[in-house]
């Protein structure tokens, strides 16, 4: 039981900070892909947490879960990378800060 | 469920879901017969989709009807229950009404037939999906198809820079609360060691965490993370910040879907949720009043924010702030005296309706005269001379939303108030009131603009009016003069 205390601490002080790296770096963050990154970073943050919640109650659920998830940030990725490309074509840069247009 | 016989998928349920089948499938015929047409008769497919929705909601009325016990399908990760229903019902009409007044946006700004329609149909399905889903994970990936759909019909105008922008925006502010959402469904299933609700409510009400991580700050922590996701769909405060770039910089008719069909669904599993969380023996006050806190913020920002707003987008988009926090504020008493969660049930089925009728109006209203209807609030004077039927529209929906009576608006806002009185909070039900009636200003200031100002010099003909806009925004607007008077209501609310 010890063990598995053990690894369930471990894993779920790691996955909560990879999450609080990607929170803080989206903030930080002015480059798009970088934004994209961070929000990755917290999609397999929480990821880390179901296996090991999953692994720790010895019940498959969180696997499952794990595999739909990273489906979903797939996809993800496919929409911010498209509009990414879109908006880099037009505008010849990715950052933030160029995206005003709409503050009327 | 060990010892339930192994079948991956239970066919006999593939009946429950008909409605979201015939949305999906229709979806996929039409981006078929996006290829197989030529361009100059693309138009035909708003029929298809038209098609689709109509079949979706026949289907709905023929096996979803339900009587008194909900339907479980699926291994209980969906149920159909009597607010599902009518969340369903909303979001197919929502759906067939942005239909019926998309054609002259759609030629205007030059925007894919196919895709378009394709993708409202893909978000109808989604919405439904969602607003029946009992279970985190069938939850979370419903609200990401859901989102997905949204991002991409937010930037569909791929010509305008504006509409790139709103994607943008919406696409990264979205995931990110996704992000913050999907790690709090983790702690939750950690502390209670389930997903689907049924089995967390047992549990809670058992008063013990099952989970490997049985600490109620994990589960409270989990749940105020899920309700980031949560805030940003409902655009409730604070997490409203992107809607105003977002409506202003879609097309006019996804800003609609976005502001009605997507927050009914939204609303409907948040109150199942929360419901579910109403049942905890000993939770936390601080989730109350974190909650308690989210819905006056809500209801502040929104007066505040659309008062200074000259452009129409971004006034609803305010708009739709403080109408999410009345619509909180009907549900969050009900957290603290469960006794009364019936009562707030039926109080946010009713502004559900309301809602989403004189919502949609003022945006087919809006859609409805093409680019012009995109764009500062000045484009609307004289509105009353030049097109009377519009201009009428749209002003019994800004009356109906500001809470005048006999408009559905007026007594929707009764029910939401009365909930907050019931228990005893009337500050609650004060800062209510007088937030619909500080509103009059803004929603009163389009009203005075479209009939006592002079149209602009270069506008002076009247618009070119649709025949199906005209059906849909004069169908919309009747129904919010007429439908509280309509005794259907009481059983459809039920």
């Amino acid at each position: 039981v010890s063990n598995v205390n053990a690894m369930l601490q471990g894993n779920l002080a790691l996955a909560m900070t990879l999450f609080a790296i990607g929170a803080f770096g989206f903030l930080w963050k002015r480059n798009a892909i970088g934004m994209l990154l961070c929000i990755e970073l917290m999609f397999n943050a929480a990821n880390l947490a179901f296996v090991t919640l999953a692994q720790a109650a010895g019940r498959a659920e969180g696997v499952a879960i794990f595999i739909f998830v990273i489906t979903i940030a797939a996809a993800e990725a496919g929409i911010g990378l498209a509009l990414f490309i879109k908006i880099f074509t037009e505008k010849g840069s990715i950052d933030v800060e160029t995206m005003s247009m709409l503050r009327d | 469920l060990d010892d339930a016989p192994l079948t991956l998928l239970p066919l006999g349920d593939l009946v429950k879901i008909a409605p979201m089948l015939a949305a999906g499938l229709s979806a996929i015929v039409v981006l078929l017969l996006d290829l197989a047409l030529p361009p100059a008769k693309r138009g035909a497919l708003a029929f298809v989709a038209l098609a689709g929705l109509v079949v979706a909601l026949v289907v709905l009325h023929a096996f979803g009807r339900v009587s008194s016990e909900p339907i479980a399908a699926f291994y209980d990760c969906l149920r159909f229950d009597r607010l599902t229903f009518l969340a369903h019902n909303l979001i197919l009409a929502s759906a067939v009404f942005f239909v019926l007044v998309s054609p002259r946006y759609l030629q205007d700004r030059l925007l894919p037939w196919g895709e378009y329609y394709a993708l409202i149909l893909f978000a109808a399905m989604a919405m439904m999906a969602l607003a029946a889903s009992r279970e985190l994970v069938t939850m979370f990936v419903n609200l990401e198809l859901l989102s997905f759909t949204l991002y991409v019909l937010a930037g569909l105008e791929r010509e305008n820079l504006r509409s790139t922008e709103a994607a943008f925006k919406y696409f990264t502010i979205g995931s990110y609360a996704a992000a913050f959402m999907l790690f709090g469904l983790a702690l939750i299933y950690g502390a209670t060691g389930a997903t689907q609700f049924d089995v967390i409510a047992e549990s809670l009400a058992a008063g013990e965490l099952r989970g490997p991580l049985p600490s109620s700050i994990a589960l409270s922590a989990g749940l105020a993370l899920a309700m980031v996701g949560f805030g940003f769909k409902l655009t409730l405060a604070p997490f409203q910040m992107y809607a105003p770039d977002v409506y202003a910089g879609a097309p006019t008719p996804v800003a609609g879907l976005i502001a009605t069909g997507s927050k009914v669904a939204t609303m409907a599993i948040l109150f199942q949720l929360l419901s579910v969380i109403a049942g905890w023996a000993d939770r936390p006050d601080a989730l109350y009043w974190g909650l308690y806190a989210m819905t006056v913020a809500s209801i502040v920002v929104g007066g505040v924010g659309a008062i200074v707003q000259a452009n129409f987008k971004r006034l609803m988009a305010y708009s739709g702030v403080s109408h999410g926090g009345y619509m909180m504020l009907a549900l969050v008493p009900a957290l603290r005296d469960p006794s009364l969660l019936d009562d707030s049930r039926r109080a946010i089925a009713y502004y559900l309706i309301a809602y989403v009728l004189m919502t949609a109006t003022a945006f087919g209203v809006a859609a409805s005269l093409g680019s012009e209807g995109d764009g500062k609030l000045d484009r609307f004077s004289g509105l009353g001379r030049r097109s009377p039927l519009l201009a009428g529209a749209l002003a019994i929906s800004l009356l109906s939303l500001t809470g005048v009576p006999p408009t559905v608006g007026f007594f929707g806002k009764v029910y939401l108030f009365s909930i907050p009185i019931a228990a005893g909070d009337y500050l609650l039900a004060v800062l209510g009131v007088l937030a619909s009636v500080a509103s009059a200003y803004y929603y009163l200031r389009a009203i005075v603009r479209m009939y006592m100002e002079e149209p602009h010099r270069d506008r002076r003909e009247p618009p070119r009016v649709e025949i199906f806009n005209a059906f849909a925004v004069a169908v919309g607007s009747a129904g919010v003069l007429l439908v509280a008077l309509w005794p259907v209501m009481d059983s459809w609310v039920d």
